[in-house]
């Protein structure tokens, strides 16, 4: 840390210590991080019934699917860019939950290229009731550009991954120990913007339409 | 940006005599507000979610130093870099430093209501690098060469006619030519535009909603998918902060970001929640090279020093700004810098002085409606009256008032001279408005009548008429 | 209730100036439900002036005043939200570095009601005023957020025979009065009155009414200058029936 910087920090924390009245914060250590702590609910609560976060979803503009296994995913993404006249190539995630997925019949590659991108799916590592959000972590397989560079984004979810608040996430997170990702998107529904005359738009900067593939007892 | 929240009056006259803003500001006074209120009756109890939101920020305040070592430590651990800067001017220098020590050229930018208050924009041009603003409102405000109106909304005082303007002009150079009309043609216009500026630009700028001292991660809550482009694509990402950004921990952003959407938009949550902990790691295949944080002071350790720290739990919303009556007449450039409405009348003469700040403490009916809504509960009339006693104590704002108030204060603690005077006013005033019952010029009272009737008094004061009164009736 | 109780009432500058009526009404309505009303003749203001323009000295000495002055009756009423606010909430602010006045202070904050409130919460008063009318109630701020008066006015309006009550757009929207803010920034308060106008004509009532003076004054001022016909007077004149004795606010003796 060079001078000037480490002058600055000490003088803003000066400041801040004089106002609260503290003094460096050794003796609170142990107080503070236990807070930290005691916020980790220790129990994750799954839901089971996804209605609540289908219609949350719904309400965002993403458009959902429910299918039954996982070589449906396949088929539902097949059958959404014919629907919707989609031709480029489908640039796809790699996730430890659908390891080997067949994706015959559909033009797609795993290669990340940012700027030809124009269509994407990518793997939830979780979804949350309360507000309809998909968690999507960023790996060496599953670049965060993969989730805003697309026009069309498709995102599969494992139905039995839908926990009830953001809090579940990060118990869950945690529970490996391990710091966390460097990017965690919380994703619910497609970009949009208000900006003119506070007329919503759907489609701003990122991906224009969002398809969810839920997928049951895989 | 240059303050010129002095010239607060004139300001207000050119607004209130300005069509298309108060056709713009209809869209706060209504459609913000109305949707807020529909998402908050969604919640069963919004009040207890404020109070557990506002424990939270009083909390962290308590424990600042603390807090922002740790997530200095966390974040540093990551492989971020922290830069601490104490004013406007250090923020400036630092991220130019990085901007050069990187060559670069130009920088694609997200919002932040931190980059406007350190004016980041003016230091890059000045040091030959091109600021782009990619979130819709801030391009437009850009493009205009205007400051932002709203902290959320930053163009909401353009409606859709003057940006197609705008972008004609504009967007000449990018071969567009074709006369667009409809909000879809022109959101699709800049997203085509900006992809390739994404694609290019040397380093990403985006602000933060929560710095979280527990892992280190910056945290932002975006709609239009924008801020991510910027904090994922360029190789260098600058994050621009006001150190009360920072929370202990995730769950607290879990609580928090219940209230922020809500207030500000009326989305029970928004389109994207970013946590970003440090630059890519290792195999990663995208995400920046470095992650700088510039920790922003300008003002705000004094702030917390004052009695007016609560403001420091400001998670800038713009709730109170939508729901202000005196916002809603005049919009936010008459406020004269970044910060409009009620949080920007106590914002400003914290940060740039009193003497800057001219008369926005004034500003305000205190009619409290900003203080009902604000999801921190910070107590915003009362900091405004508090920056009044303070404008008194220093002297500072018109001396007539001042004379006036004392006076005044001397006459009412003598009761009899008091009524006696005031007897006298009133029956000579209930003689002149006896015959039309009303004024609709009053020498005294002109910038009343100079737009409202002004009514006669009732003959004499209730004082006099109870004395008789009690003579007449009870002996 | 068995006791009669003993009513301090607070008059209110501006009502002691402007209306009169206002005060003489509140009084009936306290003495016909049995209460024992005194009008201290030592009071002036409450403070409120000063206290908002920031002169905290001037604001304490007044409140000393009517602390002083009221402490000895079982509750200090007065015909204003506004002064009422400033007595029960601001009052025990201004002395917090005083605990020893404080007591004091405190005592006086939980004995003080606006009328409408005491009326409705404390009386539990029998209306048996009559008004032919359709009426808006506009809420001010001081009384809708300070002190929570929302549905006792309404309440009581509604036992009046003959007064049909009509809610206008927008009712927790200030009027743009504001104290001393409608002769400081004439033209937002302007702005904001308008508008308030406007709701109160799209309602289609023919008489406004509400709890505090100042709000009335500000908005029929505003009525009166777009030439609207609609009539103004404080609650409490309706409730006492006194309405038929007095030309509205701004207008004439006929
Ligand atoms: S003061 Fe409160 S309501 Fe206003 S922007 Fe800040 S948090 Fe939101």
């Amino acid at each position: 840390m060079d001078e000037q910087n480490k002058e600055s920090k000490r003088v803003i924390l000066q400041k801040i210590r004089s106002a609260t009245k503290s003094d460096e914060y050794s003796h609170k250590d142990n107080i503070l991080r236990s807070r930290m702590k005691k916020n980790k609910s220790t129990e994750i609560k799954y839901v089971s019934n996804l209605d609540v976060f289908i219609s949350k979803l719904e309400q965002a503009k993403a458009t959902v699917s429910v299918v039954s296994h996982k070589r449906d995913i396949i088929t539902e993404v097949h059958k959404y860019v014919s629907q919707h006249q989609i031709s480029s190539v489908i640039t796809v995630a790699q996730h430890t939950d659908f390891p080997s997925l067949d994706w015959e019949g559909v033009d797609t590659t795993t290669q990340y290229n940012p700027k030809a991108l124009s269509t994407s799916v990518t793997f939830a590592v979780m979804g949350i009731e309360e507000t309809g959000a998909l968690v999507m972590l960023s790996s060496p397989s599953s670049p965060t550009g993969m989730n805003f560079l697309p026009d069309h984004h498709f995102i599969v979810l494992d139905a039995d991954k839908v926990v009830k608040t953001m809090e579940d996430v990060w118990a869950q997170l945690s529970k490996s120990g391990e710091p966390l990702p460097r990017t965690i998107n919380l994703i619910t529904g497609p970009s949009r913007t208000a900006d003119i005359e506070y007329e919503i738009q759907i489609g701003a900067h990122g991906p224009k339409s969002l398809h969810v593939i839920i997928v049951k007892n895989h | 940006m240059q303050p010129h929240s002095k010239q607060f009056k004139s300001n207000v006259t050119k607004a209130l005599a300005d069509p298309e803003l108060q056709k713009s500001l209809f869209t706060v006074k209504k459609g913000l507000v109305e949707n807020r209120a529909k998402a908050i009756s969604l919640v069963s109890d919004f009040e207890l979610l404020r109070e557990k939101a506002k424990q939270i920020k009083q909390h962290t305040l308590s424990q600042l130093d603390y807090y922002l070592e740790e997530f200095e430590t966390n974040f540093t651990a990551q492989g971020g870099q922290l830069h601490w800067a104490k004013d406007a001017s250090e923020a400036q220098q630092i991220i130019v430093g990085i901007c050069h020590k990187h060559n670069a050229k130009t920088v694609v930018k997200g919002k932040s209501m931190a980059g406007e208050e350190i004016s980041i924009n003016e230091a890059l041009e000045a040091a030959g690098i091109e600021p782009i603003e990619t979130d819709l409102g801030e391009y437009i405000v850009q493009l205009a060469n205007e400051p932002p109106s709203h902290i959320i909304v930053p163009c909401v005082h353009k409606t859709r006619a003057q940006i197609i303007e705008l972008f004609a002009k504009h967007h000449k150079k990018y071969g567009y030519d074709k006369p667009l009309t409809e909000v879809e043609e022109l959101v699709l216009q800049v997203r085509e535009i900006m992809r390739s500026k994404f694609l290019n630009a040397d380093i990403g700028i985006t602000g933060a909603n929560f710095l979280v001292a527990e892992t280190g991660t910056s945290v932002i809550v975006t709609n239009e998918g924008n801020g991510d482009l910027c904090s994922t694509l360029p190789k260098v990402h600058i994050v621009t902060a006001g150190l009360e950004k920072i929370v202990p921990t995730l769950n607290d952003v879990s609580m928090l970001s219940r209230l922020l959407a809500r207030s500000a938009t009326g989305q029970e949550s928004t389109a994207y929640t970013t946590f970003a902990t440090g630059p890519q790691r290792s195999d990663d295949q995208d995400g920046p090279e470095e992650m700088h944080i510039v920790l922003i002071d300008n003002g705000r350790t004094d702030l917390l020093n004052s009695e007016l720290s609560e403001m420091l739990r400001c998670i800038r919303c713009g709730a109170c700004i939508n729901h202000c009556p005196v916002y809603g007449s005049v919009g936010g450039h008459a406020y004269g810098w970044v910060y409009p409405g009620p949080m920007g009348a106590v914002l400003t003469p914290a940060i740039i002085g009193l003497e800057e700040a001219g008369d926005l403490p004034n500003a305000c009916t205190l009619n409290g409606r900003c203080e009902t809504v604000c999801p921190v509960k910070i107590p915003l009339p009362k900091l405004l009256r508090l920056l009044r006693v303070r404008q008194f104590k220093e002297r500072k704002g018109s001396m007539i008032w001042r004379g006036g108030i004392q006076l005044w204060g001397k006459l009412a603690s003598y009761p009899v001279v008091y009524h006696f005077l005031v007897n006298i006013g009133i029956r000579l005033l209930s003689f002149l408005g006896a015959k039309k019952g009303r004024f609709n010029k009053l020498l005294l009272a002109r910038s009343w009548t100079q737009s409202r009737d002004f009514p006669s008094p009732q003959g004499s004061t209730f004082h006099s008429q109870w004395k008789k009164y009690k003579k007449d009736h009870h002996g | 209730m068995s006791e009669t109780l003993k009513i301090g009432f607070f008059v209110t500058c501006l009502v002691d100036a402007m209306r009169p009526s206002i005060a003489l009404a509140s009084i009936k309505l306290l003495e016909s439900a049995g209460c024992d009303v005194t009008v201290p003749s030592a009071q002036v203001c409450c403070g409120q002036p000063a206290f908002n323009n920031g002169d905290i000295d001037t604001a304490k000495n007044i409140a000393r005043q009517v602390i002083d002055v009221f402490e000895q009756y079982d509750f200090l009423v007065a015909p204003s939200a506004s002064c009422l606010g400033m007595i029960k909430v601001h009052y025990p602010e201004l002395f917090q570095d005083e605990p020893h006045y404080l007591e004091k202070v405190e005592k006086l904050s939980n004995k003080c009601y606006e009328i409408l409130t005491f009326l409705h919460d404390v009386l539990k008063i029998e209306i048996s005023a009559r008004f032919d009318s359709t009426v808006t109630y506009h809420d001010s701020c001081s009384g809708l957020r300070e002190l929570g008066i929302e549905s006792q006015p309404r309440q009581l309006l509604n036992k009046v025979k003959g007064l049909k009550l009509k809610e206008m757009k927008d009712t927790d929207i200030c009027c743009g009065f504001g104290g001393t803010f409608c002769v400081k920034y004439p033209d937002i308060s302007t702005s904001l009155v308008s508008d308030k106008v406007k709701n109160i004509i799209d309602v289609d009532a023919k008489v406004v009414l509400a709890g505090d003076l100042g709000c009335l004054m500000n908005i029929a001022g505003r009525c009166q200058r777009e030439g609207k016909a609609v009539r103004f007077y404080h609650t409490v004149e309706v409730l006492a029936g006194m309405a038929a004795e007095y030309p509205a606010i701004g207008e004439k003796w006929s």
